[in-house]
């Protein structure tokens, strides 16, 4: 299989972020049909091999050849075109776009990609459905998927199992052997040496940067990788030989330290009932998302339960906030342990950081306690503290250590630990059980949740069963063989309630039994009051914005009982520039990026027609017209390089040419004056068919609709969504993130120009200062249109329509009576309430 | 600098030029050699300037900058930002003005500050409880209090607005003729938060709620606290920055601070502290305000035209921000 020639060579790969390095000499050949693992330790540089082959970060130094040509990749499309893709750890799908969005993003066929979707266990899944809504281990079976459908020669899978249940990682090994089997390649990332060794040829290990070996994967072979992996010739794996050295003492004498009693939490939890006493470790078994998510959470204080109990030394705790558990002494280590950090601080600060979690610890830190609890700890669990200047600079298994360490130093009764090996060598994880068994013989009592069931039969005395949010099955650890476990938590052979096994025979397993905690905190059959709340939250433009319009439009009649055609003039006029200031910074906030320089490119459009067209004809105006609106685009072009090439937050580079861009008005028209000939000032001020419909309304509407809707409907502005929504995940979809936040900067600088022009016809001179206002003014359209300042979600249809409804406020006010100054203060108390109302709504339905 | 205690703890092993990498661990001193720069460069253009006489405006002119930056710094580091600042400053100092006369000069001052307590609570409660963007949140709120004083002017006469006389000195006197009295308003404010970002429980979080505020909450600590009072203290500096301002020109007018936006923000970016929060530190920002500070009466010495000074100081507080971008990476 191996003699021809290799279709991918690595040799000398290297790679220094900063003061780490991750790569030093990384080899690997790869030949064609072959599945090769690639495997090591965390930190190793498994993953920034992987990365730097298909073109996410440049290689420092070293070769790599495909197919007996040297080549380099600078982005993952270009990879993606030589046949080299990769499943990432975290999904490259872009989650304001909906699934068949995220495929036409990609240039991958639906059709196959659904094929690929059936093949690997999951049917039925709705394309139409948003990304954000799929829980995790979808999402990373939808991205292999779509990987598959690229149709590559070299398949590069990161950990592809490490967020899957056992039931859906059959599947993908059957695939990944098929596609062995046309004559492709795949390079497998894992932890899980059986896994390799049964689906592998051969594994190349890297240790520290550099590849220390080539071995054959065959089953038999396990030793020789761990040991290559450690370093070490000797170390081994298995129960009897970590030297844990459990005590099969009678822990039933102990006192209780934790007991919880008839626990619910919305379908995820239903009465569960346990108790943890003294010294002793509990593991809880379960496949993915059936409720042991929410069990942790409750308990650790971070999400509220239902109703139940939980109960420390016979008090009943009523948590509200993590902070309530870790006063009653529990404390927890969760999933992802990079929710429990602080990437940029230091280690210290991330031990010490509940010690000073308390009102009254705010005070001056007491460095000298701190400095000695903090080492204590971090010499107990040996952790690496070279790189201790910035967390992120640790590998993830010292960093799993520094969350354990926090604990150690703050103290605490019960350990609430989530999977706390997950994606960590081998040698780290046998520290932590030799840790959690000396914590639990030191008296304190530890609840495990491992997805990786040998853990239950080293370190836990006793263990349970969730399935369906109740438990099935209690044993002593000692009973606790992997078989029994598996079944149990596949619900086999226990009984149930009714409706309690969510997920049957056939039953699509994307949408029921692999929900995410996230969704399923909602629930698919929430309160009238929620649906309302997301759909208003989902779609502000399509039914809260033409409705506030109308309300505003009836107060205004009411108001003003001769509200006349003249009327409707003025305020279409009015409103026509910060329309386009709406407009404008709409496209940039969408794209993931803001512009606090529309208002003065609108001055410099405005001062630039009314100083160049004073004494021009309609025709030449028309023609200065088209100049300007060139202009614009260009100095918008000018913002988004600033912006994409200095690396200065986009607050900053637009808050500093705003300042510049004004400075240019001024220097073209020092007062305000000059003109245009009237025939283009009717373009604004004239009206169209009947006296009701202003001209400066239908040239909104064409000029918008011209510029935006063909953007909006091309991959184009598929693009800028993507790229505001998630940047790191669309440029691994294959998109030039760059030359989308650019083109949504060029747009922002032609909406504005076009506002600057608006501006000129509806009060017929230049005025150099005119256009600062809207800087603010468009901002608050956008947050009450419901653009999305995080990017990605919204339109701009909203804004414009809140335009509209800002432009009336004032309007409404010189019609009561009332001074108008009180517009300004309405309209920030419209945006203060706009956006107060949207917390609302979303920590509602997050509830 | 005070956010960064084990820095030094660092191994050096590196052959990147070791000056640059040097400056990179104390960005301080890149920022001192950098106002030394800007001194020079005043005394270049124009020989004999810089005498105490200069030096003495400088920091009278520095002192209310330095205080607002002092705010914005402490919600930059969580990873907020305040409009309002300019909008609260204005409003303090000229409800105090307007309402020293009728009761007297300690219940204006008292009626300021307030003016600056109760909209730093909004917009704590909008950004710490309700989950709301800080940039949205005190845009607005500078919006609400803008609107507010514009509309109060109208109401009362600006004919009975004082400037009581100790606000008056404090902006505008000197002792021995030579200290600006607004040093000793700024000295303890600076002295203040910069040991409280560097040495206490609540500094520290400051930096981990800017760092990840998640972790935060799971740690224990009740992030809305911290941010909530973070505002307010923000905002209660901003009056106080009003009421040196005010006293420097002697009388309130609805423009007062305008101007201090762009350089209240601007000063604590070139003082190394990322608007994403977690990295940074008071000191640099004390150093940011006094290059902008320099930087502006370099402007003014130059006699160039208003534009021209505009499009100049924008471009060169850019290029100092993407300088220290690509110094700190």
């Amino acid at each position: 299989m191996n003699d021809s020639a290799p279709l991918l060579e690595v040799r000398d790969l290297a790679k220094r972020f900063g003061s780490v390095v991750a790569l030093r000499s990384a080899k690997l050949t790869l030949s064609r049909g072959e599945i090769h693992a690639l495997m090591g330790a965390n930190g190793a540089g498994k993953s920034t091999l992987v990365k730097i082959l298909t073109g996410v970060y440049p290689a420092d130094g070293g070769t790599i050849t495909v197919d007996g040509a040297t080549r380099t990749f600078r982005s993952p499309a270009e990879a993606r075109r030589a046949g080299i893709v990769s499943v990432y750890q975290d999904p490259a799908l872009v989650p304001d776009l909906t699934v068949s969005q995220n495929m036409r993003l990609a240039d991958v066929d639906a059709a196959s990609v659904r094929s690929h979707l059936n093949d690997l266990g999951i049917a039925g899944l709705k394309f139409s459905e948003l990304v954000r809504d799929i829980p995790y281990p979808v999402l990373r079976l939808i991205d292999l998927a779509r990987a598959l459908a690229s149709d590559p020669i070299v398949l590069m899978l990161d950990e592809i199992t490490a967020a899957l249940p056992a039931d859906l990682s059959e599947p993908v090994f059957a695939v990944v052997g098929r596609w062995r089997e046309r004559g492709n390649s795949v390079i497998f990332i894992s932890h899980r040496i059986a896994e390799v060794a049964a689906l592998c040829d051969r594994a190349t290990v890297l240790r520290d940067g550099v590849s220390v070996g080539v071995t054959d994967a065959a089953r038999g072979s396990e030793d020789r990788i761990v040991s290559l992996m450690l370093g070490v010739e000797t170390v081994k794996t298995g129960p009897n030989k970590v030297g844990l050295g459990r005590i099969g003492r009678g822990t039933a004498e102990q006192a209780t330290s934790l007991e919880v009693r008839d626990l619910c939490f919305g379908h995820m939890l239903k009465r569960v009932s346990f108790s943890l006493r003294a010294g002793e470790i509990l593991g809880v078994v379960a496949l993915e998302g059936q409720g042991q998510q929410e069990l942790f959470d409750c308990i650790a204080g971070v999400s509220r339960h239902d109703s139940g109990e939980i109960v420390v030394h016979g008090r009943k705790l009523a948590l509200n906030h993590p902070g309530d558990a870790i006063a009653a002494g529990l404390v927890l280590v969760p999933a992802n342990r990079l929710e429990a950090l602080l990437p940029q601080r230091s280690i210290r600060e991330n031990v010490a950081l509940p010690l000073v979690r308390n009102l009254w610890n705010w005070g001056l830190v007491r460095a000298h306690r701190e400095r000695q609890l903090v080492s204590a700890a971090v010499k107990r669990l040996q952790i690496d503290a070279r790189a201790g200047s910035e967390l992120r600079r640790l590998s993830g298994g010292n960093q799993q250590k520094v969350v354990i360490a926090r604990w150690i130093a703050t103290g605490f009764q019960t350990l609430l630990c989530f999977d706390p090996t997950r994606g960590i060598d081998v040698g780290t994880k046998h520290q932590i059980y030799r840790l959690l068994r000396e914590m639990a013989e030191a008296g304190s009592s530890v609840l495990l949740f491992t997805s990786e069931l040998p853990e239950i039969g080293l370190v836990c005395d006793r263990a349970i069963v969730l399935f369906g949010g109740e438990i099935v099955a209690e044993m002593p650890a000692s009973e606790a063989d992997e078989g029994i476990l598996l079944r149990a938590a596949h619900g086999i052979g226990v009984a149930l309630g009714a409706g309690a096994p969510r997920r049957g025979k056939g039953e699509i397993a994307a949408t029921a039994g692999y929900s995410s905690p996230h969704v399923q905190g909602s629930g698919r059959d929430s309160g009238l009051f929620d649906k309302i709340g997301r759909a208003v939250a989902g779609y502000p433009a399509l039914l809260g914005m033409p409705a506030l319009l109308i309300v505003f439009l009836a107060a205004t009649v009411a108001i003003h009982p001769s509200f006349d055609s003249f009327d409707a003039q003025s305020v279409a006029m009015a409103a026509f520039p910060l329309a386009c200031a709406a407009a404008a910074q709409a496209v940039v906030v969408i794209s993931g990026g803001i512009d606090l320089s529309i208002g003065s490119v609108m001055a410099v459009a405005n001062v630039l027609a009314a100083s160049t067209m004073k004494d021009a004809g309609f025709g030449e105006a028309l023609l200065l017209a088209a100049a300007i609106l060139v202009c614009g685009a260009a100095i918008g072009a000018v913002n988004g390089l600033l912006v994409v090439v200095s690396r200065v937050p986009d607050v900053i580079v637009t808050l500093t040419t705003g300042f510049i861009w004004g400075g240019v008005a001024l220097l073209i028209l020092e007062k305000p004056g000059g003109g245009a000939p009237p025939e283009f000032l009717n373009l604004g001020t004239g009206t169209f068919t009947t006296d009701w419909l202003s001209n400066s309304l239908v040239l909104l509407v064409v000029c918008l609709t011209a510029a935006w809707v063909p953007v909006r409907r091309s991959k184009t502005g598929l693009r800028i969504y993507a790229t505001g929504s998630d940047r790191i995940a669309a440029f691994r979809s294959g998109v030039n993130v760059e030359l989308a936040r650019l083109i949504a900067y060029v747009l922002g600088g032609l909406f504005s120009a076009i506002g600057g022009l608006g501006l000129t016809m509806t009060t017929g001179i230049g005025s150099p200062k005119a256009g600062v206002l809207y800087t603010l003014s468009g901002l608050a359209a956008i947050v009450i249109g419901g653009v999305s300042l995080t990017g990605g979600r919204g339109g701009v249809t909203g804004p414009v329509i809140a335009a509209f409804v800002l432009t009336l406020i004032p309007a409404d006010l010189i019609f009561l009576n009332i001074d108008p100054n009180f517009g300004q203060v309405i309209q920030g108390t419209l945006i203060v309430l706009v956006v107060m109302a949207g917390g609302l709504i979303t920590s509602r339905s997050r509830k | 600098m005070s956010g960064q205690p084990d820095a030094s703890a660092r191994p050096r092993r590196f052959e990147a030029s070791s000056i640059l990498l040097w400056f990179q661990r104390n960005t301080i001193f890149a920022l001192v050699l950098l106002l030394l720069l800007f001194i020079a460069v005043v005394d270049v253009m124009k020989p004999g300037t810089v005498n105490p006489v200069w030096l003495s405006n400088t920091l009278l002119f520095a002192a209310p900058l330095g205080i607002l930056a002092a705010g914005q710094t402490m919600v930059m580091l969580t990873g907020g930002i305040d409009l309002s600042v300019v909008s609260v400053a204005t409003g303090s100092a000229f409800l105090m003005t307007t309402t020293a006369l009728k009761f007297g000069d300690a219940s204006a001052v008292a009626m300021g500050l307030g003016l600056g307590l109760v909209v730093g609570a909004i917009n704590g409660v909008g950004i710490a409880l309700l989950g709301v963007q800080p940039l949205v949140m005190t845009l607005g709120t500078g919006l609400m209090t803008q609107g507010v004083i514009i509309v109060y002017s109208q109401k009362i006469l600006a004919s009975r607005s004082i400037v009581p006389d100790f606000i008056h000195s404090i902006g505008s006197d000197r002792l021995w003729g030579l200290v600006p009295l607004d040093v000793f308003v700024w000295l303890p404010i600076a002295a203040l938060v910069v040991v409280a970002l560097g040495k206490t429980g609540f500094g520290r979080l400051l930096y981990a709620i800017g760092d990840n505020p998640v972790a935060c909450r799971l740690a224990g600590v009740r992030v809305w606290r911290l941010i909530l009072i973070d505002y307010i203290i923000c905002a209660v500096l901003a009056s106080i920055a009003g009421f040196v301002l005010v006293g420097h020109t002697n009388s309130a007018d609805l423009s007062l601070a305008a101007t201090y936006l762009l350089p209240s923000i601007a000063a604590v970016i070139i003082g190394g502290t990322s608007i994403f929060g977690g990295r940074g530190g008071y000191s640099g920002s004390i150093i940011g305000a006094l290059i902008l500070t320099v930087l502006d009466g370099l402007l003014t010495l130059l006699d160039s035209p208003e534009p021209i000074k505009q499009i100049l100081y924008g471009a060169i507080i850019f290029a100092l921000a993407a300088a220290y971008s690509r110094l700190t990476g």
